[in-house]
């Protein structure tokens, strides 16, 4: 297969990386092509130091070199897979969809990385004939390490399609997971009451409980990190946006409902490591 | 020290210089002696319990609090969470002033919670796996996959209410809900089907 990667930042660099890594012709794209040069030169840097530290050879380094390629035009002949992986913007991504579709003709297939926006919406920038070939791909950052992409059907995805897809992420080592489009998809669903239940037992004038819940979580659920510590990872910020977006897309079921304590916290710039203060302080560390 | 349990309860067997009886036993034998509980019961059977246990002489209690609210039991003597299955066998204690093996490791809490934390958090994220069952979204595999690979969970969430039991979430979520009356703590339909 020959993989077209629309957007160059975190997530489609890493996903371009991936594929490089896992002998698939990959062609990076982005509208900004300085952005484009610098992420295309920040993967071969990653590729450089993972040779120092010996996790690849050079001839591997040869073969992940010559199969990633940056990319300023859009149209590149004899693309089996395109992935969008722009910013989480509804008309933005249906405007990519419906430009690709005048280039690409054929049986391509389609799909958007999106973590948040509904992959039967977005299904609607295509005609009804190539909505079959259209479907969610949702990969874990960093996609390079990350095992787990997410499969997400609309309507009118084509079964076959879909299973070709997961079949050919499995033969390259990904764990794959399908799911009916559905707001947070799996992960981002399930995982709400990691963050939200533990916010509910954290009381605002109890602060100094955040590392005993990390602690005991950590420790009894055989976890690598803890609520509070992932919660400043991820960024609270981001994680609210997250909630808010699941809570209200599934009409505001009281048990996803965010937390006042949550809201403050963003409110306050309490963001996490990228604000150098959250639940825990930074200050020192960065 | 006597062990009571309700269950062949996986722990026991840490404690083989104890006395261990079953709850059917409690009425038939004279107990005169703290007591290491290790059922896991509903608050009302739990309260008729605890009334039964002393009326047999039970001194200490060291209570298996993990599916109820601590504070529905003042008059024991410890709390611990050893009934609620961990993948690491570490487990939540208050007040359990007696050393336990040392193949079971123990969180304390210096102050009293109102639930134990690791129940609670990870009934909350189960009950949603079954949610999205019930919601007919995916498969139990797919949702274990996901969790797995996406958050690093050492168990999927459907793998992991099985080796719980999916009767004692249920309990807690029941428990949880009449004590705060929040409906974030309603128990989904296909957990309460597949009890």
């Amino acid at each position: 297969m020959r993989v077209l990667i629309i957007g160059s930042g975190t997530m489609g660099a890493g996903i371009a990386q991936w594929l490089s890594q896992n002998n698939v012709t990959t062609f990076l794209y982005d509208i900004n092509h300085e952005l484009l040069q610098k992420s295309y030169k920040e993967i071969h840097d990653s590729w450089d130091k993972l040779v120092q530290k010996k996790k690849f050879t050079e001839k591997d380094l040869g073969i992940f070199k010559n199969n990633l390629n940056k990319s300023e035009q859009l149209e590149i002949p004899n693309i089996d897979l395109i992935i969008e992986c722009v910013i989480e913007d509804l008309n933005i991504k249906k405007d990519i969809f419906k430009n690709l579709l005048t280039f690409y003709t054929g049986n391509e297939i389609f799909a958007s990385n999106t973590s948040s926006l509904s992959i039967s919406e977005l299904s609607l920038a295509f005609p009804k004939e190539r909505r079959k070939n259209f479907l969610g791909i949702h990969f874990f950052n960093p996609a390079p390490i990350m095992k787990l992409v997410e499969v997400i059907e609309s309507p009118y995805t084509d079964a076959k399609i879909t299973e070709k897809i997961v079949n050919w992420f499995k033969e390259r080592g990904k764990k794959t997971a399908l799911c009916k489009d559905t707001p947070g998809f799996i992960v981002n669903r399930i995982a709400r009451n990691f963050y939200g239940e533990s916010l509910k037992i954290l009381k605002r004038d109890n602060m100094s409980e955040v590392e005993n819940i990390d602690t005991i979580l950590k420790d009894c659920a055989s976890l690598k990190m803890g609520p509070f510590k992932l919660l400043d990872l991820i960024g609270i910020d981001t994680n609210l946006k997250v909630s808010e977006t699941v809570w209200k897309d599934l009409y505001y079921p009281d048990r996803l409902r965010p937390t006042s304590l949550q809201r403050k916290m963003v409110e306050s710039n309490k963001l996490g490591i990228k604000s150098k203060s959250g639940f825990y302080d930074y200050n020192n560390e960065y | 020290m006597i062990i009571i349990t309700n269950t062949d309860h996986p722990l026991k067997k840490f404690f083989p210089e104890l006395k261990q009886i079953t709850i059917n036993e409690i009425n038939n034998i004279k107990i005169n002696d703290d007591v290491l509980d290790l059922t896991l019961l509903p608050t009302e059977c739990k309260k008729h319990y605890i009334h039964d246990i002393k009326k047999q002489g039970a001194k200490k209690i060291y209570l298996e609090s993990s599916i109820n609210a601590l504070f529905n039991f003042p008059d024991v003597a410890g709390y611990h969470s050893m009934g609620f299955w961990s993948p690491s066998s570490t487990y939540e204690t208050y007040n359990m002033n007696f050393s336990l093996p040392k193949e079971i490791k123990t969180k304390n809490h210096s102050t009293q919670p109102d639930f134990f934390y690791y129940p609670r958090v990870l009934s909350t994220i189960i009950n949603e796996a079954y949610f999205y069952l019930e919601e007919g979204l995916g498969k139990k595999e797919d949702i274990d996959t996901a969790m797995k690979y996406g958050l690093n969970f050492p168990l999927g969430p459907i793998e992991w209410s099985k080796k719980i039991g999916l009767k004692y979430i249920c309990y807690l979520l029941d428990e949880l809900f009449t004590m705060t009356r929040d409906s974030r703590y309603g128990a989904s339909l296909e957990l309460r089907k597949n009890l």
